[in-house]
């Protein structure tokens, strides 16, 4: 169960991360610097 | 980004436990921590006023708007919180107390046309607008922005004179308005005025606010 729970938390993290890529910036007002890792 | 956070101690158990990069999950982590922060301090703060659905239909309108055309940004997510919360809060009290007459309906029409018309403009001059955080510096990625920024652009502005159309009166034209000062704030975000502004509410909340 608990690696159930790491796997899913884990999934949406990345897809929310690469989503936020793809994206011109965050919803709210603050947006966090990108890593070095996700940049081009 | 601090990994000494709470965050950053989630982020590094997880990577932990699934051996997946550390730095991108705690990238994840911050955008989840900024907006349960944001939306949950908002929904807070305009609940306490009584205004809350109209204060979230501006700050769910401006964000849809956001994630394709960008905007300023404020360096921290405490400073950006009071920034959303003050403001959303204030176009929430805003629409919510509006009143309409009858007579004043064809004037209505035709200020949303000229907010849409300056909106056009806006979006064609500055769309998408970036943060030092976030560059877009792919010429792919600023097109198909500025494509989707356009699509949402016009179903927005139809679907609002469709709404124009079909409602009026109390609530309908409150949260219209509602959505409208949210949109128009997000508008005025991507030019360089509004950078200004949104870089002055910044430093003037650093005075009292730590971090970034």
């Amino acid at each position: 169960m608990r690696r159930i729970l790491v796997f899913l938390s884990t999934s949406l993290l990345t897809i929310l991360a690469l989503a936020n890529i793809a994206a011109a910036c965050s919803t709210w007002g603050y947006q966090p610097e990108v890593p070095a890792k996700l940049r081009k | 980004m601090d990994n000494d956070t709470l965050i950053g101690r989630i982020s590094n158990w997880l990577a932990r436990e699934s051996g997946q990069d550390q730095e991108v999950l705690l990238y994840g982590l911050t955008l989840v921590k900024s907006f349960f922060l944001g939306y949950g301090f908002l929904l807070l703060v305009s609940f306490i006023f009584g205004v809350w659905s109209f204060s979230l239909t501006a700050a769910v309108t401006a964000s849809v708007f956001r994630v394709f055309s960008g905007g300023a940004h404020a360096s921290s997510p405490i400073r950006c919180t009071i920034i959303g919360v003050v403001l959303f809060t204030g176009f929430g009290a805003l629409a919510g107390n509006v009143t309409y007459a009858a007579e004043v309906y064809p004037f209505i029409t035709l200020t949303f046309i000229a907010i849409f018309l300056l909106s056009f403009i806006v979006f064609y001059r500055y769309a998408p607008a970036d943060t030092p955080g976030k560059p877009i510096s792919s010429q792919a990625q600023k097109k198909y922005l500025r494509t989707i920024s356009f699509s949402l652009l016009g179903l927005y502005c139809v679907s609002v004179f469709l709404f124009v159309n079909s409602f009026s009166g109390y609530p309908y034209m409150n949260y219209l308005t509602a959505s409208m000062l949210g949109f128009f704030w997000q508008v005025f975000t991507l030019t360089p005025l509004g950078y200004s502004l949104y870089h002055a509410a910044d430093s003037f909340l650093k005075y009292f606010t730590k971090g970034g």
